[in-house]
């Protein structure tokens, strides 16, 4: 073995214990694919050691058909994205590399091959090999538990502070037909690709696919019946993190998060309340409150690492107040006592050789609660009201010529936007 | 997670989904489930190479017992040198508490009718009613751009169903179709090449190839009317392939170039709305400048627009003059308006 070899009889591990570790460099590569390795040193608080590792790691987790080198200077770490080629999201790739020593490994295979009935540790521990001086009947009943609360296997005690026993899983699927299966399949296909999280969703779309290879002696290769258009890669980076947050919101865990913040690193203890997931750009939001019952947002890609710190308390918000704070957020800013809520009125309007019913259609799909009147020929209104109007800009601006706000209760945002289309204009050297 | 109090509950990124676990299983059950019963040290070292399991992890060594004290004790060797199972069992297949969790979230979903009956979708509310819900309402809500699939009806139900069984069994499809104007299109035929979900709109479009018109094209799912399948076989010769080389041949000659500045989150907002594009970002470190190309399909010309405009005064266009020109164009009417 080499003088190099650690616990996990290897020279180097590619896999890795903590998601955490890949989060930050996958991102950066993959929206950002701009920055060499001094960018990742200088910028990013990287050592030169840590990108080396972090690149070959990742490189032998996605394959290197999704890196792309381009080297001025320096090989900058960017990967590829194409619509019609990458229809799975390969970053989903990074979850199928969490670290185990080689004793958890082989004892996860054995203790699925031996439990056959119900059976106790010790009648377990007779039926595996001696693996190494390591195993022992502590180790064996830490793995057994593990794997009753993954699911994998039954545990059963009789009385309290009994005799604990363990059984194998009645085979899940066995209440379906072949047919269900196979639509089951396509339809998780579908969803892990669409809904929110769907790391999940990727393992169950492998598992049955597993299922029907075994036990149904399916060797069918699955046709890609979808596209997914306008989907965004990046947000099963943050979803190891919003699956915790899920639970301790669940479980009514408070937490202590350590937080990108503009001001540094911060910590905050809250009581998570909910989570938000913006499809537009991407984003997953956490949503908590404080001991001194104020509201927060904090962006989940910059909550760097959080610790449980109890269960919460009676808290002044429950699910109705936090429902009523957000219920005229355009995007993710709650309800401000003090300014209340804006009221905006836009116009929009096509060219006159244009027909209106792509635009009204447009508005009627996207302006959420907003009420549409005046409609006319080539021109109708569109009134809404929202917690915070400045976070309506980028919807009203990706509009153009075709949009006009009117007026806006508590900012101007007529005054905002004839401003940054002066800007604009004068960036593209036209003074106006 | 550093001192997390990490509940095997909570955690998603799991062991047993390692890509070395997925081998072994594979290697396991086939020796199992399947007629060979021995394999030889090669076809090992061939399948840990195509599961791209890197040598240094010395899995081979560890799984043919010869890497003390690594060694995993799951095979036996055999006198003529091949590796039998240790233990002569297989691996039962199941969904771990979190597949089990998220397929809970999935049967809520109104779309799931789109592909199952309404008695499996009860079979399943069955086998998962022990769980609890770790996704719920109240725990996490999707802020959509729109919804417009809330509900879905017999007529959607059906043109899906037969676009994926023309799709599978490589059959064509007869059809009429009504356009966003309410015109009724007769007696279209085209080859199903994808159907399309965008995520923006809650719609899907199917992608296939006219026959009528010699040329992909993109409909909107809602719009066929009477759609029966039609045989291929020897009558048209266009592949899949045929069909991506000509989707392909409509991408623009040259991207689209912005110039951003990094104020205000502009940069991190433009990387997040076109992650969904193929792009290209390049730092001028001199100039503390990004620029931007994206590379687009001439049919997506107007939502890269869109998008561009949402991003305001921290974006501007540096090439093609052509794009260039059509944002001053409307910035010119926009300053007008104001």
């Amino acid at each position: 073995m080499s003088k190099y070899s650690n616990k996990y009889g290897k020279s180097f591990n590619c896999s890795v214990k903590d998601y955490n570790k890949l989060r930050t460099f996958l991102r950066y590569a993959f929206l950002y694919g701009c920055y060499t390795k001094d960018d990742f040193v200088e910028r990013l608080n990287y050592s030169s050691s840590l990108v080396d590792k972090d690149y070959r790691r990742l490189l032998n987790i996605l394959g290197p058909r999704h890196f792309r080198k381009k080297t001025p200077k320096q090989t900058r770490f960017r990967m590829k994205y194409n619509y019609y080629k990458d229809t799975e999201n390969y970053l989903v790739k990074s979850y199928y590399a969490k670290s185990s020593t080689k004793l958890q490994l082989s004892l996860y295979f054995l203790i699925l091959q031996v439990l056959k009935s119900r059976m106790d540790v010790n009648e377990i521990s007779a039926k595996i090999p001696t693996l190494s001086d390591d195993f022992n009947i502590k180790t064996l009943t830490r793995q057994l538990d593990k794997m009753a609360e993954q699911d994998l296997i039954e545990k059963i005690q009789y009385k309290k502070k009994g005799k604990l026993y363990y059984e194998p899983k009645k085979d899940f699927f066995a209440q379906l037909t072949d047919e269900e299966l196979k639509s089951l399949k396509y339809a998780v296909e579908f969803f892990c690709n669409i809904e929110f999280p769907s790391v999940p969703g990727y393992y169950l779309s492998h598992t049955i696919e597993q299922y029907m290879r075994y036990y149904k002696k399916s060797k069918e290769v699955g046709k890609s019946l979808f596209l997914y258009r306008f989907k965004n890669f990046h947000t099963v980076l943050e979803e190891d993190m919003a699956w915790k947050l899920l639970w301790c919101i669940n479980n009514n865990k408070k937490i202590d998060i350590e937080y990108c913040s503009r001001r540094g690193i911060i910590n905050k203890l809250i009581s998570p309340k909910k989570m938000v997931m913006d499809i537009y750009y991407g984003r997953w939001y956490l949503i908590g409150s404080t001991d001194n019952s104020t509201i927060g947002i904090y962006r989940v890609d910059k909550i760097t690492d959080f610790n449980i710190a109890g269960s919460q308390e009676k808290s002044p918000y429950d699910k109705v107040q936090i429902d009523d704070l957000f219920k005229h957020s355009w995007s993710i800013s709650p309800k401000r006592e003090k300014e209340g809520t804006s009221i905006v009125k836009i116009r929009f309007s096509v060219d006159p050789h244009q027909d209106l019913s792509f635009l009204l259609n447009k508005v009627k799909r996207e302006g959420k609660w907003g009420t549409i009147t005046n409609i006319e020929d080539k021109s109708f209104i569109y009134t809404i009201e929202v917690n915070d109007a400045t976070e309506m800009k980028p919807w009203i601006r990706s509009f153009g010529h075709y949009a006009e706000v009117i007026e806006s209760t508590n900012c101007n945002l007529r005054q905002e936007l004839c401003d940054e289309w002066s800007d604009m204009l004068g960036s593209y050297g036209i003074i106006s | 997670m550093n001192g997390v109090i990490c509940l095997e509950a909570m955690e998603l990124f799991l062991e047993g989904k390692n890509k070395n676990y997925s081998l072994i299983l594979e290697l396991i059950n086939s020796l199992y489930y399947e007629d060979r019963k021995t394999i030889s040290s090669k076809e090992i070292n061939d399948m840990i190479e195509n599961h791209g399991i890197p040598s240094e992890f010395n899995l081979s060594q560890s799984l043919m017992n010869e890497n003390e004290p690594y060694n995993l004790y799951l095979l036996d060797r055999q006198t003529d040198g091949n590796y039998s199972l240790f233990i002569n069992s297989g691996i039962p297949v199941q969904p771990y508490r979190v597949e089990k969790q998220w397929l809970k979230h999935i049967i809520k979903n109104p779309k799931l009718k789109l592909f199952l009956e309404n008695g499996t979708i009860t079979k399943l509310e069955d086998m998962l009613a022990e769980y609890k819900d770790i996704v719920s309402e109240g725990s996490l809500s999707i802020n959509r751009p729109c919804k417009q699939l809330e509900e879905i009806d017999d007529n959607l139900r059906a043109s899906f169903r037969l676009i994926i069984k023309a799709i599978l069994e490589n059959k064509g499809i007869e059809y009429s179709y009504m356009t966003k104007n309410e015109i009724l299109l007769k007696n279209r035929r085209s080859i199903p090449y994808k159907l399309e979900y965008s995520m923006k709109e809650d719609w899907f479009y199917l992608i296939s190839y006219s026959l009528d018109e010699k040329r992909p094209v993109k409909s909107l799912l809602r719009g066929f009317r009477d759609m029966h399948l039609i045989d291929l076989e020897g009558e048209y010769d266009i592949s899949r392939q045929d069909i991506e080389k000509s989707i392909e041949a409509k991408k623009a000659p040259h991207p689209i170039v912005l110039q951003i500045k990094d104020v205000n989150n502009s940069l991190e907002r433009a990387l997040f709305q076109f992650s969904c594009f193929q792009r290209e970002l390049d730092y001028d470190k001199d100039k503390d400048i990004y620029c931007l190309s994206i590379f687009y399909y001439e049919f997506e010309r107007e939502e890269v627009l869109t998008r561009i405009f949402s991003l305001g005064r921290h974006a501007i266009v540096i090439e093609p003059e052509v794009i260039r020109a059509e944002i001053i164009k409307r910035l010119m009417v926009l300053k007008k308006k104001y």
